[in-house]
């Protein structure tokens, strides 16, 4: 009776820590605000007519991880509001801002797959306004 | 029944449970040592800004950088206005810089804040630099307190 209590405490704690590294290691939120934070840093150093080739291979690869399957979702931008969005995982995206007054011009075609590894490609635009009603 | 031994089994489990509490905790803190708590997005934010403003400062005259910051520098109002504060003072040293209240340039406030002792992760991050133009130096203070934030 011991021993079977025993066997229960180790195989529910080795799962516990199981579970909490996996999760560490895929968390989506984690890493999509890691890659907000570096497209947002490349943007803010470019200037209109600079193309970027981002390496993002790993990000799909936890997106995947996420039961995300299209990969064109993962990356946008809104130029109006000098957005960046990346979402690894089902639910909100992560967001921030660049100061650069430029237009990333992120979308759906941004993605390019297999390069051989997974790219964001984009071209740096002059900026976009948010119109004035 | 033989109480001591059962007295024996239950300490036992308890001291089990304790063992794996320190085991389990030691590797949530190795994991979380190994993972980070991510990258620190404020400081890098801005010394980037400091860098722009610098370089700005650098290719214009002071009337020119003064009257049209945003336009010579290639930074957008609205986002600086929201997220940045930037502050250039000729010939003061940093503490200064922050404390005064005439210098040569200057958006948003609060640059004290730059060196309180102990700020939390609440506070701004600041990136000092100087530049020496047409005989004097300035000093440039930029702050950035952005942080990622959930949309849609």
């Amino acid at each position: 009776m011991n021993n079977a209590i025993y066997i229960i405490l180790v195989i529910l704690f080795f799962s516990g820590m199981f579970y909490y590294v996996a999760s560490r290691e895929n968390a989506g939120s984690a890493w999509a605000s890691y890659y907000a934070q570096e497209v947002v840093k490349a943007v803010n150093l470019a200037e209109p007519g600079d193309e970027l080739n981002l390496d993002v291979h790993k990000a799909t690869e936890i997106a995947a991880a996420n039961d995300i399957t299209d990969f064109r979702t993962i990356f946008s931008s809104d130029d109006s509001k000098n957005l960046v969005c990346v979402q690894l995982s089902a639910g909100q995206k992560n967001c921030l801002q660049y100061f650069n007054d430029v237009s990333a011009n992120i979308d759906q075609d941004s993605i390019e797959l297999g390069v051989p590894g997974n790219i964001l490609k984009f071209t740096i635009g002059e900026a976009k306004n948010e119109p004035t009603s | 029944m033989n109480r001591r031994a059962e007295l024996g089994n239950q300490v036992t489990i308890v001291m089990t449970i304790f063992l794996m509490v320190i085991v389990g905790g030691g590797i949530v803190l190795g994991v979380f040592i190994f993972f980070g708590e991510g990258t620190d997005f404020k400081s890098s934010e801005a010394l980037l800004l400091n860098s722009v403003v610098r370089n700005c400062l650098d290719e214009n005259n002071l009337e020119t950088f003064i009257n049209n910051f945003y336009e010579k520098c290639g930074l957008d109002k609205e986002i600086i206005a929201k997220n940045n504060r930037v502050k250039v003072c000729l010939e003061l040293n940093y503490k200064n810089c922050a404390e005064s209240t005439s210098p040569t340039f200057v958006v948003g406030s609060g640059f004290e804040e730059c060196f309180l002792k102990g700020a939390n992760e609440n506070y701004p991050r600041c990136y000092m630099s100087y530049i020496e133009k047409d005989g004097a130096y300035y000093s440039i203070i930029a702050t950035s307190n952005q942080e990622v934030f959930a949309s849609g």
